[in-house]
């Protein structure tokens, strides 16, 4: 009988210093600089380059100093591929100073008036609130498509970072600390054949981890080479 | 209902359905997703609400027997009114701690101290993603002897119902290693209604955010201090928009009433507007000066209509001194907040107490605003803040680089400032990236360090060739403004380089005739077809024209 895996990934924990800020070393800086005064970051790359890492990260970052300090704020983080802008929004600019809001893939709600007359409406919030606006986006703002001028103007004057993707010196490394943060191991050989044969971009990879994550739980099986091969069909 | 619940209810989202489809939350972003907390309570979190349905999650300090074996069980008190769960926990009696038993559920600093310890207690229990998005989004407020938390929306309000509610009570019971008489209130909506009895004066937030006590009394966002008549760059383009508000501050409602600019995005007008404010309170500091975006204003007017104050509201706005109320245009469509608007707007006007108003565009091209409101924004001054040319582009830089105590050279500013042409707002932007990049890398701000700094963004920039960006460009090259191509003139000074537009416009945009036609003052199809191919002609004939639509052409995709 196989395991039913329930569509719940694990949490990993994502800090700064579990990124590889190998390509992202400005950023990384301008993340961890303490910041006084309104700014807003906008962080574009591709899947898996890193960017809910670095806001996750920031998030933490801000916790734990204003835990140290008593500063007052807020400290948000928002999956907008998982939330709709109308449930996370309106409460957020009605209330409390913001210290942080982190949105996480805003290009989910950008294109649609009334989600971005709310972020417009939280833009002014933050920017009330001397508080910090990181969002992320798969492209640039200037190539993202707005619905409002007033706030396409806004978020293009953010301060612009792409993310870099991982070099590939450093995938072994990340995918071990992925797969052990989900609860199963990789080790050197199975690795080692992975790389050698699998897809030239962490992004696949990222993706094929996530199929062997849910195929080893399926099959409560450890990953070994012959598991790897059939489940990636490598011949 | 008893009308105290009532007025605790938030009208929810009329596709409630949709809303918990969503709630589970599991996006394709692999680690990007959240899973709940738990979802040991699915009917509370999918429960279809009603029109004006609340949700009100409940631990009761009179724990049954049931909820003593620790259990939690959930009553439907009231489903169809939307009342989804009475949540009750036990209560576990255990030694005394640092709070003693002098832990006053009255003393909002106690509440404060207190729901520090649980977020930092449960800061390595929960995900980061958990405590920012949900736990952190608790408002603990003092409420006689309950201790209310308020939530900010249903994920979050779901979040405490799958279990981070009893995580907290646990938490609490833990730090202050006793039972806590109090009763947890989880409600949707949280500070947009005050409950009957809530402290007088007990905001959302009551220490962390004195700010909202203040709020509630002051309205007004803040006048940015660095927004002043003497940080403003002035050139051809904000000369008239400048002199307007400069007369506005010195004889405040006595000359031009109301004050209008408008313009595109981002090209200072907000600054303006906030130079008029500093000015006022500058010359009177007790006048009550009041800027706010109008999304403020239809905000405050729904918390208003909601709770009941609609009195107060008005009478706020009806007693200023001065309102300054940023980008009207957002009133488009909002016909009771016109309506408020309107009578504000006349009320002050008859005191001649002064208006300042910012729009993007010309009051009377904006749809979805009444009449009688277009008609009054433009009683008084209406001035257009235009796009600045190259050289007051380039001193705004350097004088935003000396506001921070960074030394431009003109040939850097120059650089930057022909590259970024489409507002202020962003070349400023560009600029502060070029002042961290150089901070960072410890350099000098050089043109070599600004390509460095600005490589994407000149790349995407330089990738988008729009109508607009070549309108701009040709009117630069040939000392005309935009609206001189846009205008009907025919005279041959406007129309070649009108011709030379919109053929520029054919060859490097993907718009069709049509649309190249519409974006130079609604012109025919046939007249664009014209202009291109007169051009052909004229380049062939007129060497110089050919060399400035090459240089041109090469400005434009460099």
């Amino acid at each position: 009988m196989s395991q039913l895996a329930l569509p719940f990934p694990l949490r990993e924990r994502m800090n700064f210093a579990g990124f590889v800020s190998a390509g992202n070393e400005e950023l990384v800086a301008r993340l961890r600089h303490a910041h006084f005064g309104f700014s807003a970051l906008w962080l574009h790359g591709t899947a898996f380059s890193g960017k809910t890492h670095l806001l996750q990260a920031s998030c933490s970052d801000a916790l734990h100093v204003s835990s140290r300090s008593g500063a007052s704020g807020r400290v948000l983080y928002l999956p907008a591929k998982d939330i709709r802008a109308e449930d996370a929004l309106p409460g957020l600019f009605e209330r409390a100073d913001i210290a942080l809001l982190c949105v996480d893939d805003c290009d989910a709600w950008l294109g649609d008036p009334d989600s971005e007359a709310l972020i417009m409406s939280v833009y002014q919030h933050v920017l009330e609130s001397e508080g910090q606006l990181l969002l992320s986006a798969a492209l640039p703002a200037l190539d993202t498509r707005f619905a409002l001028p007033d706030l396409a103007s806004r978020l293009r004057a953010a301060q612009a970072f792409h993310v870099t993707p991982p070099a590939e010196q450093f995938w072994a490394q990340l995918l071990k600390r992925r797969a052990a943060g989900r609860g199963f191991e990789l080790d050197d050989r199975v690795l080692d054949f992975w790389l050698a044969r699998g897809p030239r971009s962490f992004e696949a990879l990222m993706q094929q981890l996530d199929a062997i994550d849910a195929a080893t739980l399926h099959e409560q099986r450890k990953v070994t080479v012959p598991f790897l091969k059939r489940q990636l069909g490598i011949v | 209902m008893d009308s105290k619940n009532k007025r605790w209810r938030r009208r929810e989202h009329d596709d409630n359905d949709s809303s918990s489809k969503e709630l589970a939350g599991h996006g394709a972003g692999g680690s990007t997703a959240r899973p709940p907390l738990r979802t040991d309570n699915p009917g509370a979190s999918t429960q279809p609400l009603s029109e004006t349905g609340a949700l009100r999650h409940q631990l009761n300090r009179e724990p049954s027997q049931e909820q003593r074996s620790g259990s939690i069980s959930d009553t439907s008190a009231d489903a169809a009114a939307g009342i989804s769960a009475v949540r009750r926990h036990a209560m576990n009696t255990a030694p005394a701690n640092e709070y003693g038993d002098s832990l006053d559920l009255s003393d909002a600093a106690c509440i404060e101290l207190l729901w520090q310890q649980v977020v930092g207690t449960l800061a390595e229990e929960l995900g980061s993603a958990d405590l920012t998005t949900y736990l952190q989004s608790g408002q603990p407020v003092p409420d006689g002897d309950n201790l209310l938390l308020l939530v900010p929306n249903r994920y979050v309000l779901d979040w405490f119902a799958g279990g981070g509610l009893e995580l907290v009570q646990r938490t609490i019971d833990r730090i202050l290693g006793r039972s806590l008489a109090c009763v947890a209130l989880v409600e949707v909506g949280g500070d947009q209604a005050s409950p009957d009895n809530a402290p007088a004066q007990s905001p959302a937030r009551p220490l962390r955010h004195g700010r909202d006590e203040r709020a509630d009394q002051d309205r007004s966002a803040k006048l940015n201090p660095d927004f002043t008549f003497d940080s403003f760059v002035e050139g051809k383009s904000n000369e008239m928009a400048r002199a307007a508000a400069f007369r506005v501050a010195e004889s405040a409602g006595r000359g031009y009433n109301p004050l209008l600019l408008y313009g595109g995005v981002g090209l200072g007008k907000t600054h303006l507007m906030h130079a008029v404010g500093n000015a006022l309170r500058a010359r009177n500091p007790e006048a009550k000066i009041v800027y706010l975006h109008s999304q403020r204003f239809v905000q405050d007017m729904v918390r208003a209509l909601r709770t009941g104050t609609m009195a107060e509201f008005t009478a706020y706005f009806r007693s200023v001194d001065a309102l300054l109320i940023d980008d009207i245009q957002f009133f488009a469509n909002k016909l009771r907040s016109q309506e408020e608007f309107f009578h504000v707007f006349n009320a002050l006007i008859e005191r001649d107490k002064q208006m300042v108003l910012t729009c993007d565009r010309y009051p009377r091209e904006i749809e979805g605003l009444e009449e009688r409101l277009k008609s009054r924004f433009v009683w008084g001054l209406t001035t257009e803040v235009e796009r600045p040319d190259l050289e007051t582009r380039a001193a705004i830089l350097i004088n935003k680089a000396a506001s921070h105590g960074v030394t431009l050279d003109t040939d850097v500013a120059f650089y930057i400032a022909e590259r970024i042409r489409t507002n202020v707002r962003e070349l400023e932007g560009a600029l502060t990236r070029v002042m961290a990049n150089a901070s960072f890398s410890g350099s000098k701000i050089t043109v070599e360090q600004v390509q460095r700094a600005l490589r994407d963004l000149f790349v995407t920039h330089e990738r988008h060739v729009t109508i607009d960006g070549i309108q701009r460009s040709v009117a630069e090259f040939f000392n005309l403004k935009v609206s001189d191509l846009l205008s009907p003139k025919r005279n041959r000074a406007l129309a070649r380089p009108r011709q030379i537009a919109m053929a520029l416009s054919k060859e490097l945009t993907k718009h069709s005739l049509p649309e190249i036609g519409d974006a130079f003052g609604g012109r025919d199809h046939t007249t664009v077809m014209h202009a291109c191919r007169k051009v052909v002609q004229l380049r062939e004939e007129l060497p110089e024209l050919d060399d400035a639509y090459c240089k041109l052409k090469a400005s434009l995709t460099a």
